[in-house]
């Protein structure tokens, strides 16, 4: 930054100037500045004839630097720096002290602005007019520079424009002397305005300070001035330009350029500082009275008065006076309240310690300066102090556990920098080595000074809490590894509806963080087809505070929606406030997929199925169920399955019901039970029931599978009628290849009748017929007739159709009815017959005739197998035995040709025969009836020849004989 | 008569053995034979005849 300044370096208003300018450049860091100072001096140099020689020296002296602002410091400095733009192209203009009216004669380019100067005159002059209402003239002084005289000028238009206000004088283009001289002559009701001079009408340059210096040594008339320099050298006062503030506001207007900010003439500023001074002293000289000072105007140079010049003594004395009398007042009071005090003190410890005792607390002080402790009973007995054991701040500390004693310290010593609070829990260490622990709590009194300073605190044994918080604890931590390892997925809430704790479970299975679960975050997670319905389950529960279940699709870590069972129960603590809700989920999806496989199955099943509760109620019955019982669905659900059982049996059916739920396994999955049911017009149909249990969330379900066996047990009824018809024919065969030892066997006793009848009638006719001999002979007769009965009566049974109705039956009974049907054959055959029967031979249920005709068949067989055997070897053998296996047996032997070796059993089949004329039918009908009656029919070729058939059926335990 | 006398004491003097398996045949034949005069032992078998009976013939053995 270049400065050109008009004057000369030496004159006060330009050192003024400048003092500020460099004051102000120096501080700014940034931009870091550099000046340069050029004294033009033109009150001496005339810029007229220097110019161009000043003009070419700066050019010389600047070529090569780079000046980025010039500051011109007044008028002239201006006028050659806009004149010479040349010499510093680019570089803007920020002028300082250049009077306003000379710069609205000049038409400032755009890139100069600058804080102009003004003298201001006209308020100088009514200054003039107020402090000496009654000044005759006012004598204006000026010098012979161009600038005097431009303001010598000023002066009078505004002396001229107050009219007949004010009589003005001017001495101006005279010589120093003649000036001062001119001044001393002017009268004492007059003023004098010093107005500039720069220079005398001798030429010789002058510092406008010094001559304003000489002006007031030399007039009788008050002097005033329109320069802030001038207050120093005794004028009375003026609208003063003050040059060092014009200097400061330039360079804070440089700094703004500097940095970019441009600020255009004419802004606030860029305005000139006059401000209204007096000097109090010259106007003490001058006899002008005080009071007429203007209320806005800077009274500089007064004299200061005793407060100013002993006021601090003053304060001082005051206060003392104050302090001590404040002191004695307050030594009274406090006399007066000590003694209030102290009884209100020892009555508040009193109710203090009642109410501690009362609350279980120990209470303490410590006056840390005399570190002198007092400590209630209660708090002595909480430490484990003795009543009379003397106790101060060591001894407490010591109590306190080691491990607890940093942190303790710590927050004692806080409380006591901040003057604060405290509190803190420790344990301490008692006499007998348990452990207590002490929740401690105070605050630090009269905390203004060090000495004096209090700790004030109560202990409380919080041992139980803290027990209580530990297992509390230990049991959140239980219950979070229990939680966490649980197989299931586990949610706690609290009172509010929104989620606080999932379990491991629960987070594995969504892949999803706590913190995003909390709250209400696990919505995110439901099927939005099921959050409705999932959030309205579970705010009206909770609003109810009762347990819900409920069903709905969660998202699983892999993207899948699982179908999950949610139970949540409401939580209470042990004083009844409601806590929250627990609740469980477990993973359905496959259940629920089998119970749709189920349902598909039962709904297509063939076979009747219904499903019944614990209490006999109908659950669920499908389409093939509600065809057999004739019922439409709807009709069946709720309902007791008695109503589908004849009336008959309706009345021991709860009974096998309760039995069945008692021990389902002992029914066996699949006992299949023949029963009749009930339809809904009343008629009955005969199936097949199989029971099964099932373990359901209402208990034992029992499925029940019902098959319609009404066709199997008509076709069953075919069957048995043509086996019957079968067995018939088979008998009637039999019978007729037996028909001539038939007739024999009922000729024998119908020949003894005749015999016997005969006999007696000779008897009678030849007188000898006594009466024993005449009984003797119808005894013969009626037993003879008794026996052709039993012949005939076996032969009937052979023939006759009838029920098959099986009775117990002794099978010896059974041989030796066939024995008499059988004799005449064997007799016939030369077969000889011999039985083997077991006296002990227990019963077996049987149809009696079907049995004779397997005994018959096996026994006409073998006197077939014997034809060609040597009549002295034709023997049958017929043996009955109980076996072991509980089973009675029956074996007939023969010494005939024996069976085909190959497969014996044949001889049992349909259509095979070994003889001529068989039909092949007789034994297969013999294998028949035998498997009818439960029992088992075997041949084989017996040791030593000729065949061994036997048949065994199961025994009546316990019968016998 | 005497003739018929004569004939009915030789009748009686003379046995008749009735062999037969049938209690009821061989019961009745031998009432019809007594009532007839003739002294009748009944035997159910021939073994029985030849283990029991006092036979009159000679060279008949017991086989």
């Amino acid at each position: 930054v270049l400065v050109p300044y008009a004057e000369r370096g030496d004159l006060p208003a330009i050192e003024a100037i400048e003092e500020n300018l460099r004051e102000v450049f120096h501080a700014a860091t940034s931009p870091g500045i550099e000046v340069f100072s050029e004294y033009l001096d033109f009150a001496r140099f005339p810029p007229e004839q220097y110019e161009r020689s000043l003009a070419r020296y700066l050019q010389e002296r600047y070529t090569g630097r780079r000046i980025d602002l010039v500051v011109p410091v007044t008028g002239f400095a201006l006028e050659f720096a806009l004149g010479h733009r040349e010499l510093f192209p680019g570089s803007p203009l920020v002028f300082c002290a250049v009077d306003r009216r000379e710069l609205e004669n000049l038409r400032l380019p755009a890139d100069v602005t600058g804080v102009a100067a003004d003298f201001d005159l006209r308020r100088t002059i009514e200054l003039i007019l107020q402090l000496q209402p009654n000044v005759r003239e006012i004598v204006c002084v000026s010098g012979s520079s161009g600038f005097d005289q431009r303001w010598a000028e000023r002066t009078r238009e505004i002396m001229e424009s107050l009219g007949s206000r004010v009589l003005g004088r001017w001495i101006s283009n005279k010589s120093l002397a003649e000036t001062i001289d001119e001044v001393s002559r002017v009268p004492k009701d007059s003023a004098v305005l010093f107005i500039s001079m720069l220079r005398d009408e001798t030429g010789r340059s002058t510092s406008s300070v010094d001559v304003v210096r000489d002006l007031v040594h030399a007039s009788k008339a008050p002097v005033y001035g329109v320069s802030s320099q001038f207050v120093d050298a005794g004028v009375i006062g003026g609208a003063m330009l003050d040059f060092g503030a014009n200097g400061r506001s330039t360079a804070e207007l440089v700094m703004k350029t500097l940095r970019g900010q441009w600020v255009p003439y004419g802004a606030p500023e860029t305005k000139s500082q006059n401000p209204l001074i007096i000097n109090w002293e010259a106007l003490k000289r001058a006899g002008i009275q005080e009071s007429r000072i203007p209320k806005d105007a800077q009274v500089q140079l007064r004299p200061p008065g005793l407060w100013q010049t002993h006021r601090t003594f003053i304060l001082l004395a005051a206060g003392a006076i104050l302090l001590e009398a404040a002191l004695i007042a307050v030594l009274a009071l406090e006399s007066i309240l000590r003694r209030r005090a102290e009884g209100s003190l020892r009555q508040s410890e009193e109710r203090m310690s009642l109410a501690a005792d009362a609350a279980n607390l120990g209470m303490w002080m410590w006056d840390v300066s005399r570190d002198e402790i007092w400590i209630t009973d209660k708090g002595r007995a909480l430490l484990g102090f003795a009543p009379d054991e003397p106790v101060h701040y060591k001894a407490l500390t010591a109590r306190v556990h080691p491990d607890d004693r940093p942190h303790r310290e710590a927050t004692m010593r806080r409380a006591l920098e901040t003057r604060g609070q405290y509190a803190v829990e420790y344990r301490v260490v008692l006499p007998d080595g348990k452990l207590r622990w002490i929740g401690a709590r105070g605050h630090c009194i009269n905390g203004r000074a060090s000495k004096g300073m209090r700790l004030l605190g109560v202990w409380i044994d919080v041992t139980a809490q803290k027990q209580a918080e530990e297992a509390l604890r230990e049991s959140e931590a239980r219950f979070r590894i229990m939680a966490d390892s649980a197989p299931v997925m586990i949610w706690m809430s609290s009172a509010d509806k929104l989620c606080t704790f999932f379990n491991r479970g629960w987070l594995d299975f969504t892949g999803r963080s706590l913190e995003q679960e909390r709250g209400d975050g696990w919505a995110e997670g439901v099927h939005l087809e099921d959050l409705d319905h999932c959030l309205k389950v579970y705010s009206n529960s909770f609003d109810a505070r009762r347990p819900f279940t409920m069903e709905y699709r969660l998202r699983r870590s892999d993207g899948e929606y699982r179908w999950v069972l949610d139970s949540g129960e409401p939580r209470f603590a042990p004083n009844g406030t409601f806590l929250g809700y627990i609740g469980s989920c477990i993973d359905v999806t496959e259940h629920k997929r089998a119970q749709d496989r189920f349902r598909l199955v039962v709904e297509a099943s063939p076979n009747g199925i219904v499903l019944i509760d614990p209490k006999g109620n109908i659950l669920l019955v499908n389409p093939r169920a509600e065809k057999l019982f004739g019922y439409e669905r709807q009709e069946l659900i709720g309902e007791p399955v008695e109503l589908l059982i004849p009336e008959r049996f309706r009345g021991g059916h709860p009974a096998e019901r309760t039995g069945f739920h008692s021990t389902p396994a002992a029914w066996g999955v699949s006992a299949d039970r023949e029963l009749l049911i009930r339809r809904k017009d009343g008629s009955e149909l005969p199936v097949e029931v199989g029971l099964s249990s099932i373990e359901g969330e209402q208990g034992t379900l029992v499925l029940v599978v019902i098959v319609d066996i009404s066709a199997r047990k008509n076709a069953e009824a075919d069957a048995r009628q043509y086996r019957e018809e079968l067995e018939h024919l088979s008998r009637v065969e039999i019978l007729g290849e037996m028909a001539a030892s038939f007739a024999h066997e009922l000729n024998q006793p119908l020949t003894g009748i005749m015999n016997n009848a005969s006999a007696g009638r000779r008897f009678i006719r030849k007188g000898r017929a006594d009466i024993p001999k005449l009984d003797g002979l119808l005894e013969s007769i009626i037993a003879d007739t008794r026996r052709a009965g039993e012949v005939i009566r076996g032969i009937r049974n052979m023939v006759r159709k009838g029920e098959e109705k099986r009775v117990p039956v002794n099978l010896n009974n059974i041989v030796d009815d066939v024995m008499l049907l059988v004799r005449s054959e064997a007799l016939e055959r030369q077969c000889v017959i011999t039985t083997e029967l077991d006296p002990k031979l227990p019963m077996v249920i049987a149809n009696p005739v079907l049995l004779q005709q397997v005994l018959i068949n096996i026994i006409v067989n073998a006197f077939d197998a014997m034809a060609e055997t040597p009549v002295a070897d034709r023997r049958v053998i017929i043996r009955t035995e109980h076996e072991t296996n509980g089973s009675v047996k029956v074996n007939v032997r023969d010494f005939g040709t024996g069976l085909p070796v190959e497969n014996p059993q044949r001889i049992f089949q349909h259509f095979f025969s070994t003889k001529r004329q068989g039909l092949g039918v007789g034994l297969a009908i013999v294998q028949s009836i035998i498997v009818s009656h439960g029992g088992e029919l075997t041949a084989m070729n017996a040791e030593g020849g000729g065949a061994c058939v036997y048949f065994s059926l199961p025994a009546i335990s316990g019968a016998t004989v | 008569m005497n003739e018929q006398r004569s004939h009915a004491m030789m009748k009686r003097a003379s046995r008749v053995f009735v062999v037969g398996d049938d209690r009821s045949v061989r019961t009745g034949l031998a009432n019809l034979l007594e009532s007839d005069d003739y002294t009748v032992e009944t035997f159910a078998s021939a073994a029985d005849l030849l283990g029991k009976a006092a036979l009159p013939w000679s060279g008949l053995s017991r086989p």
